[in-house]
């Protein structure tokens, strides 16, 4: 008998909570590149304030001198920014900084002006299509939706698979199984020299746990990922899905590398199946994801949720 | 003058470094990736100082053969310079 899925998981049944399906996504994040692209940068009339960026040439009373560019409020160079609020362009000053009497000459004070997030300033801009704050909200959403969602997801991926498996029912092959650990075993071997060294150190908390906890949690992490893989392969059977040509490839590279093989010794040994395995794995993983993907929509200022997936 | 650059490095840790050029200083320099400790010393060290003489100082040091996180920000700081002066 050889390892199965008896009952494959019901997806809809996955608990993921509110906001990971309506994603909130903030002004700071939307615009963060507009305002970046269309910041100005101005003199100063008025006195210098927080956010100013101040220029100064500072000469100590041994005559050393250094020139900066200081912006105030950020506190990277503290001493200097107390006696600098309030300067004005071309003023002289006398201070005491860290011990040292400075003459600080301010070459320039420069104020930067923002774009304002108003629709009049965004429809300024003449981007196609976006005449208001709004629209352009829109189609940030409609062209990072997908790299938000991804990163969303591979936040949540390892609670989902928990999910998946709980939700599964599995029948392994404790034979099957076991040649499966031995072979991610052989694998780490091949990789590392030193297969009990690097999964004491991958698993030990460092020194805490005797090589045999190590290797307990490590058959564990493997039972998930053998689990995965059995209810990947099912579902591409069930799709009848076969890798491309460069997707097998692939899969052939990556196993020869990790055990050391050739690809004549995989296609001799008939470990093709066995090649293919990451990829059984990457399909269900591939799945769970564009389920969650359907799911998920996105809220952000004035902007009905928009649906990654209509 | 103020302007954003986003950087992608090649051949080193680093997958991305950021940095504000205003009127010819460097400041805000974030690098994404790399070791910690260390690019967040370069980072603060830059701060407020004039790009052309970062670059001069950064420009060559080795970690990956002759290529560094340092020496990625500068060519950084050199290709943003050459399209502030062409603006």
């Amino acid at each position: 008998m050889s390892s199965s899925v008896v009952r494959m998981p019901e997806l809809s049944k996955l608990d993921i909570p509110a906001k990971q399906r309506l994603i909130p996504v903030r002004d700071k994040q939307i615009f963060f590149d507009l305002r970046n692209q269309h910041r100005r940068i101005e003199d100063q009339t008025e006195t210098a304030a927080p956010g100013d960026y101040v220029l100064i040439d500072a000469v100590n009373s041994a005559g050393a001198s250094r020139t900066l560019h200081i912006e105030l409020g950020k506190r990277h160079f503290q001493a200097y920014e107390q006696v600098l609020f309030g300067c004005r362009t071309g003023q002289t000053l006398h201070a005491a900084i860290d011990g040292a009497e400075y003459t600080i000459q301010v070459r320039s004070v420069r104020k930067v002006i923002e774009l304002p997030l108003t629709d009049a300033s965004i429809a300024s801009l003449g981007l196609p299509g976006i005449a208001t704050a709004a629209d352009y909200r829109r189609a940030y959403l409609r062209e990072h939706g997908d790299e938000i969602a991804d990163r969303v997801f591979r936040a949540i991926q390892p609670r989902l698979t928990e999910q998946v498996l709980a939700l599964a029912e599995l029948s392994l092959d404790e034979g099957e199984f076991a040649r499966y650990n031995e072979g991610q075993r052989a694998m780490l071997q091949n990789i590392s020299g030193d297969v009990d060294a690097r999964l004491m150190r991958a698993y030990g908390d460092g020194g805490a746990r005797t090589l045999e906890e190590c290797c307990q949690r490590f058959r564990e992490d493997n039972r998930r990922t053998f689990s995965m893989y059995l209810w990947g392969r099912t579902l591409a059977e069930q799709d009848r899905v076969t890798p491309t040509e460069a997707e097998y490839r692939s899969a052939v590279e990556y196993y020869c590398l990790a055990f050391g093989k050739t690809e004549e010794q995989v296609s001799r040994e008939g470990l093709a199946e066995e090649a293919l395995r990451s990829f059984c794995l990457q399909y269900g993983i591939r799945r769970l994801r564009d389920y969650y993907k359907s799911l998920v929509s996105f809220s952000a200022v004035g902007v009905p949720s928009q649906p990654l997936k209509s | 003058m103020i302007k954003h650059v986003d950087f992608t490095p090649e051949g080193v840790c680093t997958q991305k470094i950021t940095f504000d050029l205003v009127d010819g200083y460097v400041h805000h320099v974030q690098f994404t990736g790399g070791c910690s400790g260390n690019t967040k010393g370069v980072a603060a060290l830059a701060e407020g100082l004039e790009a052309h003489e970062i670059a001069r100082r950064l420009k060559g040091i080795p970690c990956q053969g002759a290529n560094s996180c340092p020496h990625q920000l500068s060519l950084a700081i050199e290709r943003a310079l050459r399209e502030w002066e062409g603006e």
